[in-house]
């Protein structure tokens, strides 16, 4: 079977300073795949390379479902970066109308009755908003769309135990079924009970790629524990 | 898609505009009521007021209009929102296309709004008549046909000028952007670059066009109708060579990415 | 209810357990319908992909069966959830037995204080 996702020798430097370093990595269909690493260990540059962000290093290959990054991988890719990146000028209607205007895959129904158990009024400015309250805004619009493909940047950092459990209710609630999530974090012990495989990425390599299940039974640790070994500062 | 790119950056540019529309319109409104009164001499203090408020208020459309167009290439491309907009499913082409047209769109409104303004105060039969005068002048120094095209091709000159100063924008924010760190500075820098290097190199072409021209045969104050002419032609020539290959660079240097911070 | 899992262990092993529980003390009765694997999944806060892996393991156990089109049953087999109530509780008695004998009571002791206890 054909990978969802894969990536080839992909490298990005910055002023001379290689962030990623000959990343190869395959993501299959219907997992869910914890991207784990420290702050600055190149988990946000990667992301930010799938979602056409970033232009690789030559000879750096990304392709979705055998394509090249384009209209197609946009399309059926959903992704939440981690700022907020609405237009602050706008009313939430106004986003969920952008949305729909952009997306064919994008759930107008589900977003509304997302918004509902929020309490959150359609009505209100983006830049009358808190930053948590975009942030859950953001998480929403992400997740009613049927994607093939989410993409989670940094969900987790800097929320209340209470949100954290709010969105990763979101999350495993709302993605279609049969589709990948990719969920980059530091905070790992908080979401590695959902993860099916792992993604370590240290210095902008991939130091380790496995199963959730078979890294702990081989270990014999939690994911939690193997990273704290493996990244002791 | 390109439909929908265009209402949304349309609409982002010029929901600010429509104040100083607004503005501009009561300005001019005011100045004709103001002159068809009676000229008192408070009257007249107050229709002086309104006149250079009217100017000021035109010469910021002017500005306001290129600000917006690239306040929201820089924004939406390059900023915050541009984890949205690369991310859509939308081609870089059309993305950059849309902004584009609605920069050409905005323009044209905003100087369409400031002639229509103009032409609403100062526009009276005595004013009337005075323009035919000048129009005659002119037709008697050339035929009839060259004065209209002089004026068309001076409008069509100052139009792509403007469009100029705004290609002239974007080039500098795509190519400030392509380096990691000063990326404003980089992009007013090669904007401005880009503007006064083409603009001197198009004062030395028409130097050379009319260096061309036999001074004998200047007449009444008016050059030749073959220079006029030829300078105006060459102008036009070249904005528009300008314009086309800004567009083509700045198009080619945005279709091989972005890196957003 | 909240559910804790340990993350040293796979989780569709933990997972194994909390539904055979289910099946034991009669949460699932013989016979009933199971919710899907997506509501499953939710109701535990646990990844569907880990629900479905746990739901095929009970299977295999003919504890549960899938029909086409339905959905997933527990089992009619009575017999077989009397055993695994059976096999739990004997587990249950041995660690209790075990961890009575490493503080030196033995098996008479510990049925002594199971008495005074409160059902």
């Amino acid at each position: 079977m054909g990978s969802l996702l894969e990536i080839k020798n992909l490298s990005k430097t910055f002023d001379n300073k290689k962030i990623l370093d000959n990343v190869n990595l395959n993501i299959e269909k219907g997992r869910i795949i914890g991207l784990l690493g420290k702050n600055g260990a190149g988990k946000s540059t990667l992301i930010k390379l799938i979602n056409d962000l970033l232009t690789a290093d030559e000879g750096g290959v990304i392709l979705f479902k055998g394509k090249k990054l384009g209209v197609y991988s946009k399309e059926h890719i959903s992704y939440l970066p981690e700022r907020t990146y609405l237009d602050k000028g706008m009313k939430v209607s106004d986003v969920i109308k952008f949305f729909k205007d952009f997306y064919s895959n994008f759930d107008e129904k589900k977003a509304y009755a997302l918004l509902k158990d929020l309490n959150l009024d359609s009505d209100i400015r983006i830049s009358k908003m808190s930053k948590g309250m975009q942030e859950k805004l953001q998480l929403i619009l992400v997740m009613s769309r049927d994607a093939d493909l989410y993409i989670l940047d940094e969900p987790l950092s800097g929320v209340d135990p209470a949100t954290r459990d709010y969105i990763l209710d979101t999350i495993l609630s709302n993605f279609k079924e049969g589709s990948s999530i990719i969920i980059s974090t530091h905070l790992i012990s908080d979401i590695e009970r959902i993860l099916d495989d792992v993604v370590f990425i240290d210095k902008g390599k991939v130091v380790i790629s496995s199963s959730a299940d078979e890294l702990r039974t081989k270990e014999k640790a939690s994911i939690d524990d193997i990273f704290r070994r493996e990244f002791k500062c | 898609m390109l439909k929908k790119l265009f209402k949304y950056d349309f609409i982002w540019i010029n929901k600010i505009m429509i104040i100083y529309y607004i503005i501009l319109l009561v300005i001019s409104i005011l100045t004709k009521t103001v002159e068809s009164m009676n000229q008192t001499f408070l009257l007249l203090i107050i229709d002086k007021i309104l006149s250079s408020m009217f100017i000021g208020c035109a010469i910021s459309v002017i500005i306001t209009t290129f600000m917006r167009i690239w306040a929201r290439f820089l924004v939406n491309n390059y900023k915050d929102e541009s984890y949205l907009t690369h991310t859509l499913p939308v081609t870089k082409n059309q993305i950059f296309n849309s902004k584009i047209l609605a920069g050409i769109t905005s323009i044209l409104i905003s100087t369409l709004v400031i002639v229509g303004c103009i032409a609403l105060i100062y526009l009276n039969a005595n004013n009337w008549e005075f323009l035919k005068a000048m129009f005659e002048s002119l037709v008697q120094a050339y035929s009839k046909f060259t004065a209209v095209s002089y004026i068309v091709g001076l409008i069509v000159l100052v139009i792509l000028e403007l469009f100029y100063i705004m290609f002239a924008g974007i080039l500098g924010l795509v190519i400030g952007h392509r380096s990691n760190n000063h990326k404003i500075l980089k992009s007013v820098i090669f904007g401005f670059i880009s503007y006064m290097v083409l603009l001197v190199l198009s004062f030395v072409i028409v130097g050379i066009t009319s260096s061309f021209t036999d001074s004998s045969l200047i007449y009444n104050g008016f050059p030749p109708v073959s220079t006029m002419k030829a300078i105006g032609l060459t102008f036009v020539i070249i904005y528009i060579i300008y314009n086309i290959s800004h567009y083509l660079l700045a198009k080619h240097l945005f279709n091989k990415g972005v890196n957003v911070e | 209810m909240d559910f804790t899992f340990d993350n040293n262990i796979p989780i569709y092993i933990q997972l194994l357990e909390y539904i055979k529980i289910y099946l034991i003390s009669g949460v699932f009765k013989a016979g009933d319908k199971l919710p899907s694997v997506r509501d499953f999944a939710n109701t535990f806060k646990v990844n569907p992909n880990t629900m479905q892996k746990a739901l095929q393991e009970l299977e295999s156990m003919n504890l549960i069966y899938t029909e086409r089109t339905n959905g997933k049953y527990v089992t009619k087999d009575e017999k077989l959830l009397e055993k695994l109530k059976d096999e739990y509780a004997i587990t249950l008695a041995k660690s209790y037995i075990s961890g009575m004998k490493k503080i030196g009571l033995g098996k008479a002791d510990s049925i002594k204080y199971l008495e005074g206890l409160d059902g």
